[in-house]
Protein backbone atom coordinates (compact mmCIF):
# COMPACT_ATOMS: atom_id res chain seq x y z
CA UNK A 1 0.00 0.00 0.00
CA UNK A 2 1.97 3.24 -1.44
CA UNK A 3 1.51 6.43 0.29
CA UNK A 4 -0.72 7.59 -3.20
CA UNK A 5 -2.78 4.34 -2.07
CA UNK A 6 -3.43 5.57 1.32
CA UNK A 7 -4.24 8.79 0.23
CA UNK A 8 -7.02 7.70 -1.71
CA UNK A 9 -8.56 5.72 0.94
CA UNK A 10 -11.83 7.35 2.40
CA UNK A 11 -11.37 7.75 5.92
CA UNK A 12 -13.26 4.30 7.00
CA UNK A 13 -10.92 2.60 4.47
CA UNK A 14 -8.27 3.56 6.44
CA UNK A 15 -9.54 2.78 9.72
CA UNK A 16 -10.27 -0.48 8.55
CA UNK A 17 -6.56 -0.93 6.84
CA UNK A 18 -5.33 0.44 10.57
CA UNK A 19 -7.29 -2.50 12.38
CA UNK A 20 -5.78 -5.19 9.33
CA UNK A 21 -2.24 -3.56 10.15
CA UNK A 22 -2.55 -3.96 13.88
CA UNK A 23 -3.43 -7.01 13.25
CA UNK A 24 -0.32 -7.75 11.45
CA UNK A 25 1.86 -5.95 13.38
CA UNK A 26 0.63 -8.30 16.76
CA UNK A 27 1.32 -11.35 14.55
CA UNK A 28 4.81 -10.44 13.99
CA UNK A 29 5.99 -8.82 17.46
CA UNK A 30 4.58 -12.55 18.63
CA UNK A 31 6.49 -14.07 16.08
CA UNK A 32 9.67 -11.90 16.90
CA UNK A 33 9.70 -11.49 13.24
CA UNK A 34 11.78 -7.87 12.80
CA UNK A 35 11.45 -6.84 9.16
CA UNK A 36 7.74 -7.50 9.07
CA UNK A 37 7.13 -5.68 12.25
CA UNK A 38 9.25 -2.97 10.94
CA UNK A 39 6.73 -2.88 8.17
CA UNK A 40 3.85 -2.75 10.40
CA UNK A 41 4.37 -0.39 12.39
CA UNK A 42 5.41 1.72 8.99
CA UNK A 43 1.90 1.21 7.21
CA UNK A 44 -0.35 1.89 10.74
CA UNK A 45 2.13 5.25 11.17
CA UNK A 46 1.33 6.16 7.65
CA UNK A 47 -2.39 5.89 8.09
CA UNK A 48 -2.40 7.67 11.50
CA UNK A 49 -0.60 10.19 9.47
CA UNK A 50 -2.80 10.34 6.54
CA UNK A 51 -5.53 10.52 9.03
CA UNK A 52 -4.01 13.34 11.09
CA UNK A 53 -3.38 15.26 7.94
CA UNK A 54 -7.10 15.18 7.46
CA UNK A 55 -7.97 16.87 10.45
CA UNK A 56 -9.60 16.63 13.75
CA UNK A 57 -12.65 14.60 12.85
CA UNK A 58 -11.06 12.27 10.64
CA UNK A 59 -8.07 11.13 13.21
CA UNK A 60 -11.45 10.73 15.36
CA UNK A 61 -12.77 8.01 13.23
CA UNK A 62 -9.75 5.59 14.85
CA UNK A 63 -11.98 6.42 18.66
CA UNK A 64 -13.87 2.94 17.79
CA UNK A 65 -10.86 0.68 17.25
CA UNK A 66 -10.53 1.84 21.40
CA UNK A 67 -13.59 -0.41 21.28
CA UNK A 68 -12.49 -3.17 19.06
CA UNK A 69 -12.67 -6.70 20.61
CA UNK A 70 -8.91 -8.03 19.50
CA UNK A 71 -6.93 -6.33 22.49
CA UNK A 72 -3.55 -6.27 19.87
CA UNK A 73 -5.95 -3.42 17.65
CA UNK A 74 -6.96 -1.72 21.04
CA UNK A 75 -3.55 -1.51 22.07
CA UNK A 76 -2.09 -0.22 19.01
CA UNK A 77 -4.77 2.30 18.51
CA UNK A 78 -4.76 3.34 21.91
CA UNK A 79 -0.90 3.89 21.25
CA UNK A 80 -1.78 6.58 18.80
CA UNK A 81 -4.64 8.25 20.11
CA UNK A 82 -3.63 9.05 23.85
CA UNK A 83 -3.52 12.58 23.22
CA UNK A 84 -7.20 12.46 21.98
CA UNK A 85 -8.33 10.00 24.99
CA UNK A 86 -5.54 9.51 27.18
CA UNK A 87 -7.00 8.14 30.04
CA UNK A 88 -9.03 5.53 28.15
CA UNK A 89 -5.97 4.83 25.78
CA UNK A 90 -3.61 4.33 29.44
CA UNK A 91 -6.34 2.13 30.83
CA UNK A 92 -5.78 -0.40 27.51
CA UNK A 93 -2.28 -0.07 27.75
CA UNK A 94 -2.26 -1.15 31.00
CA UNK A 95 -4.37 -4.20 30.43
CA UNK A 96 -1.79 -4.94 27.61
CA UNK A 97 1.24 -4.98 30.08
CA UNK A 98 -0.80 -7.44 32.30
CA UNK A 99 -2.29 -9.51 29.72
CA UNK A 100 -1.62 -12.87 27.72
CA UNK A 101 0.59 -11.65 25.18
CA UNK A 102 4.22 -11.53 26.37
CA UNK A 103 5.99 -9.73 23.92
CA UNK A 104 2.79 -7.17 23.95
CA UNK A 105 3.07 -6.47 27.42
CA UNK A 106 6.48 -6.07 27.13
CA UNK A 107 6.05 -3.40 24.89
CA UNK A 108 3.75 -1.74 26.16
CA UNK A 109 5.25 -1.59 30.00
CA UNK A 110 8.33 0.10 28.48
CA UNK A 111 5.17 2.64 26.30
CA UNK A 112 4.33 3.22 29.83
CA UNK A 113 7.56 4.17 31.28
CA UNK A 114 8.14 6.26 28.43
CA UNK A 115 4.61 8.23 29.06
CA UNK A 116 6.04 8.32 32.93
CA UNK A 117 9.33 9.90 32.29
CA UNK A 118 8.70 11.77 29.79
CA UNK A 119 10.13 10.77 26.55
CA UNK A 120 7.11 9.94 25.05
CA UNK A 121 5.25 12.92 23.86
CA UNK A 122 1.51 12.07 22.27
CA UNK A 123 0.37 14.09 19.88
CA UNK B 1 -2.06 -62.22 48.72
CA UNK B 2 0.77 -59.79 49.41
CA UNK B 3 -1.28 -59.11 53.20
CA UNK B 4 -0.97 -62.88 54.01
CA UNK B 5 2.57 -63.06 53.30
CA UNK B 6 2.94 -59.78 55.38
CA UNK B 7 1.05 -61.79 58.39
CA UNK B 8 2.91 -64.72 57.34
CA UNK B 9 6.42 -63.17 57.97
CA UNK B 10 8.36 -63.37 61.47
CA UNK B 11 7.87 -60.57 63.86
CA UNK B 12 11.08 -59.17 64.65
CA UNK B 13 12.21 -58.74 68.43
CA UNK B 14 9.97 -56.26 70.60
CA UNK B 15 12.89 -54.26 71.96
CA UNK B 16 15.09 -53.92 69.11
CA UNK B 17 15.65 -51.33 67.43
CA UNK B 18 13.51 -50.03 64.17
CA UNK B 19 13.14 -46.61 61.73
CA UNK B 20 9.31 -47.43 61.91
CA UNK B 21 7.13 -47.19 64.63
CA UNK B 22 3.49 -46.32 65.47
CA UNK B 23 1.85 -44.96 68.25
CA UNK B 24 -2.07 -44.52 69.02
CA UNK B 25 -1.77 -41.39 66.57
CA UNK B 26 -0.36 -43.57 63.94
CA UNK B 27 2.42 -45.30 62.25
CA UNK B 28 6.08 -42.95 61.74
CA UNK B 29 8.86 -43.22 60.27
CA UNK B 30 12.21 -42.25 62.45
CA UNK B 31 12.70 -39.69 63.59
CA UNK B 32 8.96 -38.34 63.57
CA UNK B 33 7.70 -38.87 59.58
CA UNK B 34 4.36 -39.25 59.56
CA UNK B 35 3.50 -42.63 57.23
CA UNK B 36 -0.64 -42.47 58.23
CA UNK B 37 -3.13 -39.40 58.48
CA UNK B 38 -5.84 -39.29 60.98
CA UNK B 39 -9.44 -38.33 59.61
CA UNK B 40 -11.97 -37.97 62.28
CA UNK B 41 -11.50 -42.02 64.30
CA UNK B 42 -9.81 -42.90 61.24
CA UNK B 43 -6.45 -43.70 60.57
CA UNK B 44 -5.67 -44.16 56.89
CA UNK B 45 -1.74 -44.69 55.00
CA UNK B 46 -0.44 -41.60 53.07
CA UNK B 47 -0.56 -42.37 49.68
CA UNK B 48 2.12 -44.82 48.10
CA UNK B 49 3.79 -42.56 46.53
CA UNK B 50 4.97 -40.58 49.47
CA UNK B 51 5.49 -43.54 52.05
CA UNK B 52 8.32 -45.08 49.21
CA UNK B 53 9.62 -41.35 48.86
CA UNK B 54 9.89 -40.99 52.64
CA UNK B 55 11.23 -44.88 53.27
CA UNK B 56 13.87 -45.06 50.46
CA UNK B 57 15.21 -41.52 51.92
CA UNK B 58 16.48 -44.32 55.18
CA UNK B 59 16.21 -47.70 53.58
CA UNK B 60 17.72 -46.87 49.91
CA UNK B 61 15.98 -47.63 46.40
CA UNK B 62 15.31 -51.21 47.24
CA UNK B 63 12.68 -51.01 50.14
CA UNK B 64 10.20 -50.56 46.94
CA UNK B 65 10.71 -54.21 46.95
CA UNK B 66 10.18 -54.51 50.93
CA UNK B 67 6.06 -55.01 52.07
CA UNK B 68 5.80 -51.18 53.50
CA UNK B 69 3.00 -50.18 51.79
CA UNK B 70 0.80 -52.80 52.52
CA UNK B 71 2.48 -52.91 56.36
CA UNK B 72 1.39 -49.50 56.49
CA UNK B 73 -2.01 -50.29 55.12
CA UNK B 74 -2.39 -52.85 57.94
CA UNK B 75 -1.12 -51.01 60.41
CA UNK B 76 -3.25 -48.24 60.13
CA UNK B 77 -6.60 -50.29 60.02
CA UNK B 78 -5.45 -51.76 63.43
CA UNK B 79 -4.42 -48.80 65.04
CA UNK B 80 -7.96 -47.03 64.05
CA UNK B 81 -8.86 -50.42 66.22
CA UNK B 82 -7.05 -49.31 68.93
CA UNK B 83 -4.92 -52.64 68.67
CA UNK B 84 -1.58 -50.62 68.68
CA UNK B 85 0.68 -53.81 69.32
CA UNK B 86 -0.53 -55.30 66.58
CA UNK B 87 -0.39 -52.46 64.54
CA UNK B 88 3.32 -52.64 65.71
CA UNK B 89 4.12 -56.13 64.91
CA UNK B 90 2.92 -55.54 60.97
CA UNK B 91 5.26 -52.82 60.57
CA UNK B 92 8.09 -55.24 61.59
CA UNK B 93 7.11 -57.52 59.12
CA UNK B 94 7.94 -55.26 56.83
CA UNK B 95 10.92 -56.66 55.79
CA UNK B 96 13.11 -53.42 56.22
CA UNK B 97 16.17 -54.24 58.09
CA UNK B 98 18.99 -52.13 56.80
CA UNK B 99 19.44 -48.99 56.19
CA UNK B 100 21.12 -47.93 53.16
CA UNK B 101 24.52 -45.92 53.40
CA UNK B 102 22.97 -42.89 52.02
CA UNK B 103 20.33 -43.60 54.74
CA UNK B 104 23.15 -43.66 57.71
CA UNK B 105 24.39 -40.86 56.85
CA UNK B 106 21.18 -38.68 56.69
CA UNK B 107 20.64 -40.33 60.07
CA UNK B 108 23.90 -39.12 61.70
CA UNK B 109 23.01 -35.91 59.81
CA UNK B 110 19.47 -35.79 61.47
CA UNK B 111 20.85 -37.34 64.73
CA UNK B 112 23.40 -34.64 64.77
CA UNK B 113 20.69 -31.93 64.28
CA UNK B 114 18.21 -32.85 66.99
CA UNK B 115 21.00 -34.41 69.32
CA UNK B 116 20.04 -38.09 69.18
CA UNK B 117 21.07 -41.22 68.97
CA UNK B 118 19.45 -42.89 65.56
CA UNK B 119 18.53 -46.56 66.31
CA UNK B 120 21.34 -49.11 66.00
CA UNK B 121 20.48 -51.24 62.74
CA UNK B 122 22.61 -52.55 60.20
CA UNK B 123 23.87 -50.66 56.96
CA UNK B 124 23.46 -52.36 53.53
CA UNK B 125 26.33 -52.05 50.95
CA UNK B 126 23.67 -50.21 48.49
CA UNK B 127 25.79 -47.47 45.64
CA UNK B 128 26.27 -43.84 46.95
CA UNK B 129 23.71 -41.67 45.22
CA UNK B 130 23.28 -38.54 47.29
CA UNK B 131 26.01 -35.59 47.64
CA UNK B 132 26.65 -33.80 51.00
CA UNK B 133 24.67 -31.16 50.18
CA UNK B 134 21.69 -33.60 49.18
CA UNK B 135 21.65 -35.14 52.94
CA UNK B 136 22.04 -31.96 54.54
CA UNK B 137 18.73 -30.98 52.28
CA UNK B 138 16.86 -34.18 53.65
CA UNK B 139 18.42 -33.88 57.05
CA UNK B 140 16.87 -30.11 57.58
CA UNK B 141 13.61 -31.69 56.50
CA UNK B 142 13.61 -34.83 58.80
CA UNK B 143 14.82 -32.94 61.76
CA UNK B 144 11.87 -29.99 61.27
CA UNK B 145 9.32 -32.67 63.26
CA UNK B 146 8.30 -31.83 66.26
CA UNK B 147 7.17 -35.45 67.22
CA UNK B 148 11.00 -36.96 67.39
CA UNK B 149 11.22 -36.13 71.32
CA UNK B 150 7.89 -38.66 71.76
CA UNK B 151 8.83 -41.09 69.78
CA UNK B 152 12.51 -41.47 70.35
CA UNK B 153 12.11 -44.21 72.92
CA UNK B 154 9.99 -46.49 70.74
CA UNK B 155 12.71 -46.17 67.98
CA UNK B 156 15.15 -47.21 69.93
CA UNK B 157 13.78 -49.05 73.43
CA UNK B 158 17.10 -50.59 74.61
CA UNK B 159 20.05 -48.08 74.06
CA UNK B 160 17.39 -45.52 75.42
CA UNK B 161 19.20 -43.97 77.75
CA UNK B 162 17.94 -40.24 78.99
CA UNK B 163 21.48 -39.00 79.96
CA UNK B 164 22.50 -39.39 76.31
CA UNK B 165 19.07 -37.16 74.91
CA UNK B 166 19.41 -33.98 77.03
CA UNK B 167 16.09 -31.84 76.49
CA UNK B 168 15.47 -27.69 76.90
CA UNK B 169 13.84 -27.50 80.23
CA UNK B 170 10.15 -26.34 80.23
CA UNK B 171 8.97 -23.01 80.12
CA UNK B 172 11.35 -22.33 76.84
CA UNK B 173 10.98 -21.80 73.74
CA UNK B 174 11.56 -25.33 73.11
CA UNK B 175 10.86 -26.33 75.81
CA UNK B 176 10.46 -30.48 76.24
CA UNK B 177 12.25 -30.83 72.76
CA UNK B 178 16.07 -32.39 72.56
CA UNK B 179 19.02 -30.11 72.66
CA UNK B 180 22.38 -31.11 71.35
CA UNK B 181 24.45 -32.94 74.33
CA UNK B 182 26.30 -31.18 76.57
CA UNK B 183 29.76 -30.24 74.79
CA UNK B 184 30.21 -30.83 71.52
CA UNK B 185 26.88 -32.69 69.80
CA UNK B 186 29.48 -34.75 67.85
CA UNK B 187 30.85 -36.89 70.50
CA UNK B 188 27.20 -38.49 71.27
CA UNK B 189 26.56 -39.58 67.53
CA UNK B 190 29.62 -41.52 66.84
CA UNK B 191 28.81 -44.26 69.55
CA UNK B 192 26.23 -45.33 66.77
CA UNK B 193 28.36 -48.55 64.97
CA UNK B 194 26.53 -47.85 61.71
CA UNK B 195 28.39 -45.04 61.36
CA UNK B 196 31.54 -46.59 60.93
CA UNK B 197 30.34 -48.73 58.38
CA UNK B 198 30.07 -45.76 55.66
CA UNK B 199 32.69 -43.89 53.51
CA UNK B 200 32.06 -40.10 54.86
CA UNK B 201 29.49 -37.95 53.56
CA UNK B 202 31.96 -35.53 51.60
CA UNK B 203 32.65 -38.24 49.47
CA UNK B 204 31.11 -37.55 45.96
CA UNK B 205 28.51 -39.11 44.84
CA UNK B 206 26.10 -38.63 42.07
CA UNK B 207 26.09 -35.14 40.74
CA UNK B 208 28.36 -34.17 42.78
CA UNK B 209 30.48 -31.44 41.46
CA UNK B 210 33.68 -33.55 42.04
CA UNK B 211 32.46 -35.78 39.05
CA UNK B 212 30.12 -39.08 38.31
CA UNK B 213 30.86 -42.44 40.43
CA UNK B 214 31.46 -45.43 38.83
CA UNK B 215 27.71 -46.49 38.41
CA UNK B 216 27.48 -43.17 36.31
CA UNK B 217 30.32 -43.75 34.01
CA UNK B 218 29.47 -47.58 33.67
CA UNK B 219 26.09 -46.90 31.76
CA UNK B 220 27.40 -45.61 27.97
CA UNK B 221 26.39 -42.07 26.71
CA UNK B 222 23.56 -42.67 23.87
CA UNK B 223 25.28 -43.50 20.42
CA UNK B 224 25.28 -40.11 18.44
CA UNK B 225 25.83 -41.79 14.56
CA UNK B 226 22.20 -43.86 14.98
CA UNK B 227 19.05 -43.87 16.84
CA UNK B 228 19.45 -45.42 20.44
CA UNK B 229 17.68 -48.31 21.18
CA UNK B 230 14.95 -48.26 23.93
CA UNK B 231 17.64 -50.17 26.13
CA UNK B 232 19.76 -47.76 25.80
CA UNK B 233 17.53 -45.04 26.24
CA UNK B 234 16.10 -46.43 29.96
CA UNK B 235 19.28 -47.08 30.95
CA UNK B 236 20.58 -43.47 30.58
CA UNK B 237 17.09 -42.59 31.72
CA UNK B 238 17.99 -44.41 35.21
CA UNK B 239 21.41 -42.71 35.65
CA UNK B 240 19.63 -39.24 34.52
CA UNK B 241 16.50 -39.99 37.31
CA UNK B 242 18.84 -41.24 39.92
CA UNK B 243 21.62 -38.27 39.74
CA UNK B 244 18.42 -35.40 39.14
CA UNK B 245 15.63 -36.78 41.27
CA UNK B 246 17.36 -36.15 44.92
CA UNK B 247 18.74 -32.59 43.18
CA UNK B 248 15.15 -31.82 42.63
CA UNK B 249 13.05 -33.06 46.05
CA UNK B 250 15.91 -31.14 47.58
CA UNK B 251 15.04 -28.00 45.88
CA UNK B 252 18.69 -27.76 44.24
CA UNK B 253 17.17 -27.52 40.77
CA UNK B 254 13.09 -26.89 39.32
CA UNK B 255 12.10 -29.77 37.68
CA UNK B 256 11.75 -27.69 34.54
CA UNK B 257 15.86 -27.12 34.80
CA UNK B 258 15.63 -31.04 35.63
CA UNK B 259 13.22 -32.00 32.75
CA UNK B 260 15.23 -29.44 30.21
CA UNK B 261 18.80 -31.42 31.07
CA UNK B 262 16.89 -34.91 31.23
CA UNK B 263 15.28 -34.73 27.57
CA UNK B 264 19.28 -32.92 26.41
CA UNK B 265 20.66 -35.98 27.49
CA UNK B 266 18.81 -38.64 27.43
CA UNK B 267 16.34 -37.78 24.23
CA UNK B 268 16.14 -39.50 20.65
CA UNK B 269 18.00 -36.14 19.17
CA UNK B 270 19.93 -32.71 20.92
CA UNK B 271 17.31 -31.28 19.05
CA UNK B 272 14.33 -32.08 21.07
CA UNK B 273 16.48 -31.75 24.43
CA UNK B 274 17.37 -27.99 23.10
CA UNK B 275 13.56 -27.27 22.32
CA UNK B 276 12.38 -28.63 25.39
CA UNK B 277 14.37 -26.40 27.46
CA UNK B 278 13.78 -23.75 25.97
CA UNK B 279 10.18 -23.98 26.54
CA UNK B 280 10.37 -24.84 29.90
CA UNK B 281 12.36 -22.15 30.56
CA UNK B 282 10.25 -19.62 29.49
CA UNK B 283 7.85 -20.52 32.64
CA UNK B 284 10.85 -19.22 35.27
CA UNK B 285 9.55 -16.74 37.65
CA UNK B 286 11.33 -13.05 37.27
CA UNK B 287 15.01 -13.77 39.40
CA UNK B 288 17.02 -11.13 41.38
CA UNK B 289 19.55 -9.30 39.09
CA UNK B 290 22.29 -10.88 41.30
CA UNK B 291 21.17 -14.04 40.76
CA UNK B 292 20.64 -13.69 37.14
CA UNK B 293 24.38 -12.29 36.84
CA UNK B 294 25.48 -15.15 39.12
CA UNK B 295 23.78 -17.96 36.47
CA UNK B 296 25.64 -16.25 33.87
CA UNK B 297 29.03 -16.30 35.90
CA UNK B 298 29.09 -19.78 37.15
CA UNK B 299 27.29 -20.93 33.74
CA UNK B 300 24.26 -22.54 35.76
CA UNK B 301 21.64 -22.95 34.20
CA UNK B 302 24.09 -24.15 30.55
CA UNK B 303 22.97 -21.99 28.00
CA UNK B 304 22.41 -25.63 26.02
CA UNK B 305 19.74 -25.84 28.64
CA UNK B 306 16.99 -23.05 27.31
CA UNK B 307 19.05 -19.92 28.24
CA UNK B 308 21.15 -17.37 26.62
CA UNK B 309 23.70 -14.42 27.25
CA UNK B 310 22.04 -11.32 27.67
CA UNK B 311 23.88 -7.92 27.78
CA UNK B 312 22.47 -5.08 29.62
CA UNK B 313 24.14 -2.88 27.64
CA UNK B 314 24.19 -4.00 24.01
CA UNK B 315 27.61 -4.30 22.45
CA UNK B 316 26.48 -3.65 18.83
CA UNK B 317 29.94 -5.40 17.32
CA UNK B 318 32.06 -4.44 14.44
CA UNK B 319 29.83 -1.58 13.81
CA UNK B 320 31.33 1.14 12.08
CA UNK B 321 28.73 3.60 13.35
CA UNK B 322 31.06 6.13 15.89
CA UNK B 323 27.75 6.52 18.08
CA UNK B 324 27.63 2.55 18.65
CA UNK B 325 28.28 1.08 22.13
CA UNK B 326 31.30 -1.11 21.26
CA UNK B 327 33.08 2.20 19.86
CA UNK B 328 31.76 4.37 22.72
CA UNK B 329 32.75 1.94 26.10
CA UNK B 330 35.71 -0.46 26.85
CA UNK B 331 35.12 -3.77 26.11
CA UNK B 332 35.93 -4.84 30.03
CA UNK B 333 32.38 -2.59 30.52
CA UNK B 334 30.90 -4.53 27.98
CA UNK B 335 31.61 -7.56 28.82
CA UNK B 336 31.61 -7.25 32.86
CA UNK B 337 30.26 -9.33 35.34
CA UNK B 338 27.51 -6.42 35.89
CA UNK B 339 26.62 -6.40 32.64
CA UNK B 340 25.89 -10.18 31.73
CA UNK B 341 22.69 -12.04 32.63
CA UNK B 342 21.74 -15.39 31.91
CA UNK B 343 18.08 -15.34 31.15
CA UNK B 344 15.89 -17.71 29.32
CA UNK B 345 15.98 -18.46 25.49
CA UNK B 346 12.65 -17.27 24.75
CA UNK B 347 12.87 -13.90 27.01
CA UNK B 348 16.46 -12.91 25.59
CA UNK B 349 14.23 -13.28 21.58
CA UNK B 350 12.17 -11.53 23.09
CA UNK B 351 13.91 -8.42 24.21
CA UNK B 352 16.28 -8.42 21.38
CA UNK B 353 13.49 -7.84 19.23
CA UNK B 354 11.91 -5.16 21.12
CA UNK B 355 15.69 -3.49 20.79
CA UNK B 356 15.34 -3.85 16.83
CA UNK B 357 11.65 -2.50 16.06
CA UNK B 358 10.80 0.72 15.38
CA UNK B 359 8.19 1.84 18.60
CA UNK B 360 5.70 5.22 18.66
CA UNK B 361 7.04 6.13 22.26
CA UNK B 362 10.38 6.57 20.94
CA UNK B 363 9.42 8.72 17.96
CA UNK B 364 9.51 5.96 15.25
CA UNK B 365 12.85 4.99 16.56
CA UNK B 366 14.10 1.79 17.80
CA UNK B 367 14.87 1.39 21.34
CA UNK B 368 18.27 0.55 19.77
CA UNK B 369 18.14 3.72 17.84
CA UNK B 370 16.98 5.57 20.59
CA UNK B 371 19.73 4.76 23.06
CA UNK B 372 22.23 5.22 20.66
CA UNK B 373 25.05 7.75 21.95
CA UNK B 374 23.31 7.72 24.98
CA UNK B 375 25.22 7.65 28.85
CA UNK B 376 26.24 4.13 29.99
CA UNK B 377 23.77 4.42 32.88
CA UNK B 378 20.97 5.04 30.74
CA UNK B 379 21.63 2.74 28.78
CA UNK B 380 21.47 0.08 32.09
CA UNK B 381 18.74 1.97 33.61
CA UNK B 382 16.97 0.93 30.23
CA UNK B 383 17.86 -2.04 30.04
CA UNK B 384 17.12 -3.32 33.44
CA UNK B 385 13.23 -2.14 32.79
CA UNK B 386 12.98 -4.06 29.60
CA UNK B 387 14.45 -7.15 31.61
CA UNK B 388 11.77 -6.62 34.23
CA UNK B 389 8.74 -6.03 31.37
CA UNK B 390 9.96 -8.90 29.90
CA UNK B 391 9.67 -11.10 33.08
CA UNK B 392 13.22 -11.90 33.65
CA UNK B 393 14.39 -9.84 36.30
CA UNK B 394 12.19 -9.35 39.76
Amino acid sequence: MTNQKIANLTDDELVTSFEEWARARVKAVIGCDVTAATRSYGKLDAVDKELCARGPQARGKLLVLLDHPELPVRYYAAKRLLALEPDRARSIIEDTKAGPFDSLALDAGMTLRALDEGIFKPA
Amino acid sequence: MLVRMVVGAPARPTDRPRTLVCSREGVWLWPGTRLTERHGVTIGPLPKSIIYDRVTKLHGPSAIYSTIVPCVEQAAALLSDGQVERAQQSLDRAGLLTVSPDGALLMRAVSWRLGIVPPAMPCGNDPRRWTASDIQTFAAFLASTEHAGSLAKLFNPVSWDPGQHPRWPTGQTDGGRFRPSDGDASDVVPRHPLLHLVSDETESGIGHNGGPPLDEESVPKLPTDRPPTPRELNARGRVMTNRLGPQVRGGIKSKAEALGEFAQESGAADWLGTQVGRFLSQFDDPKPLDDLIAAEKNDDPPRKFGYQTHHIVEVHRNSDDPLANSNNFTSDQLESDANKVRIPYYMHEKISSFYSTPSEQYAGLSPREYLRGKSWNEQYQFGLKAMRDAGALK
